[in-house]
């Protein structure tokens, strides 16, 4: 009798969960097997699976380059972090660290970014970049990402640093530790585990991003993954297949980080959202 | 003399440090500045700039797609707290409260579309809501209902082009709420239980109310998030549909700026959209720091 009351509310759960997952697994399934199918097959019969073919990712790789789409994606992630990761950690440090008495201002100000919607900036970041002749490079899609990001990394990098305990830098100044010493030497690897956060959350977010190097990339050698994905909607590039192929491609990084760190990204994503 | 020194020293590595992220940051500042300016001016982006005033604000509350974009904006709010916030609460309440198994499974599964790209999940819906070989259409075919071309139906393309990015990201809902329940201290849980509560009453008055803090950064993101959304709509609407009905403010702003090269139009548009995300966000809290001070400080 005990036995049955408790197991019922169980099993509705575990039923719901399972629908739930599999509406999540489907889209997955159904373009995995479709980048090895052919296009008027995929048409007759979606849900089949029938003669093989590896020609898809061929195509899809000639039409879009989706591996120059790969490096350049990868490439400006990576640079965007490092920047990102250099600036922060010295400005949380100084901001927390070194008493000054405009120190909140300057907080107030940098935080205030965080509050401008991104879409709202576009127009006059692309005029603003045409300007100083940085359209269609790395270092201009780079300073607005990091640009864009400093916000978020100084409230995250500060709220982690605020619990480290100030005796330790007390301590370092009386050994004749200078500040650049006590920054890089004592507190980068107290806050590694935020820094690593910050790291998932600015490679999921930059690498994916669409907009920006919509506008900023636009030129074919220059184009990140997304925008090259994006280019069989309006090429009018009516191959299930071949968009299937890419779309995979695409995914193959982000898919293999996130089997990798699973439980950091989910935890960083929380904390990223939570902190603002 | 000494004492003097010192303080120099410490405000020398001082600015030295926060210099190079207060520069790249200014830039940030010197976009939002030019922003503003040139929504008061009407520009092509090549000959003269001529200064309209508020011109342009006036002219968009008379454009019939500005105005669209607004019922679209609502809609999207609607539909992104009901059905991505409901879900999240619920599928974190599910995973919390009852012991399932494949606990870690799920969670991962559920999390899963968060981090597939925006692009991809776009062009997955466009090809599965397509009229003449969609998926969708071939399901609605083979049990005997008619074809409907979703993403063509003029102003209701827009309830059913947000709904891949509402699926997309009741994953990140359900981390936070998740995250947040699991704060929850096991004695009470245990206490309720022996007080009688049922599951339902330990949701509304336990759950709900010890992790609001991350539940209501949830909100935010439901209220603010449609404002920044931008990938979606713009792939499955294909650049706001053939009517530009579908826009969300970002994406009317978007069309004005790189297709029609009304800059300072869609500059105003951009202010709009800045000062509607400040006033959500502290509507939001505005109301919920009075409700919950009433009643006594979860």
């Amino acid at each position: 009798m005990i036995g049955k009351k408790i197991k019922w509310p169980s099993t509705i759960a575990f039923i719901i969960l399972l629908i739930f997952a599999s509406i999540n697994l489907f889209p997955f399934f159904n373009l995995l097997l479709n980048s090895f199918r052919y296009h008027s097959e995929i048409v007759r019969l979606p849900l089949a699976f029938d003669r093989f073919t590896l020609g898809n990712y061929v195509t899809a790789q000639e039409h879009a380059n989706l591996f120059r789409g790969l490096f350049n994606g990868i490439y400006i992630s990576f640079c965007t972090i490092i920047v990102l990761m250099l600036l922060s950690t010295m400005n949380s440090y100084a901001l927390t660290f070194i008493d000054n008495k405009y120190t909140n201002l300057i907080v107030i100000f940098l935080t205030f970014g965080y509050f401008i919607p991104p879409a709202s900036l576009i127009i006059n970041t692309f005029l603003t970049l045409r300007n100083l002749s940085l359209l269609n490079t790395y270092t201009g899609i780079i300073l607005v990402f990091v640009a864009l990001y400093i916000p978020i990394s100084m409230i995250l990098l500060m709220g982690h640093m605020k619990t480290i305990p100030r005796a330790i830098i007390e301590s370092a100044k009386i050994d004749g530790a200078n500040h650049y010493i006590t920054c890089w030497k004592i507190i980068l690897p107290l806050t590694k585990p935020m820094l690593v956060t910050l790291t998932i959350l600015m490679l999921l977010w930059t690498y994916r991003d669409y907009m920006w190097p919509l506008i900023l990339m636009a030129r074919p050698e220059k184009r990140t993954i997304a925008v090259s994905l994006s280019m069989f909607v309006s090429d009018r590039q009516d191959d299930l297949g071949v968009m299937s192929a890419a779309v995979m491609v695409s995914l193959i990084p982000i898919m293999g980080t996130y089997i990798i760190l699973k439980d950091k990204i989910m935890a960083g994503m929380a904390a990223g959202s939570v902190k603002g | 003399m000494q004492k003097k020194r010192r303080v120099s020293t410490d405000l020398r590595y001082y600015i030295l440090m926060i210099a190079p992220t207060i520069i790249i940051y200014l830039l940030l500042m010197v976009v939002l500045a030019k922003t503003i300016r040139l929504s008061f001016f009407q520009w092509n982006g090549l000959g003269e700039e001529t200064f309209v005033g508020i011109d342009n604000f006036i002219r968009l509350f008379q454009d019939s797609r500005f105005l669209f974009s607004l019922r679209n904006i609502f809609i999207f709010i609607i539909a992104t707290i009901v059905i991505q916030v409901g879900s999240g609460v619920i599928l974190a309440y599910l995973l919390t409260e009852i012991k399932v198994r494949w606990n870690s499974f799920f969670k991962s599964v559920i999390f899963l579309p968060v981090v597939i790209s925006n692009v991809a999940v776009s062009l997955y819906f466009v090809k599965f809501f397509d009229y003449e070989n969609g998926l969708l259409n071939y399901l609605l075919v083979s049990v005997g209902l008619d074809k409907v071309n979703l993403l063509g139906s003029g102003p209701n393309t827009i309830y059913y082009a947000i709904l891949p990015q509402t699926w997309q990201y009741i994953g990140l809902m359900f981390i936070i709420a998740y995250t947040g329940f699991s704060t929850v201290p096991k004695s009470y849980i245990e206490a309720s239980i022996i007080d009688g509560l049922n599951s339902f009453q330990r949701l509304i008055h336990m759950y709900i109310p010890i992790s609001w803090s991350s539940l209501s950064s949830c909100f935010i993101i439901a209220l603010v998030g449609p404002l920044k959304a931008f990938e979606h709509l713009w792939i499955l609407t294909e650049r706001g549909g053939a009517d530009q009905l579908s826009h969300v403010p970002a994406t009317l702003m978007y069309y004005l700026g790189f297709s029609n090269y009304e800059y300072g139009y869609g500059s105003a548009i951009a202010v709009l959209i800045c000062i509607l995300a400040l006033l959500l966000v502290i509507l939001f809290k505005w109301l919920t720091d009075n409700k919950f001070k009433q009643e006594g400080d979860a």
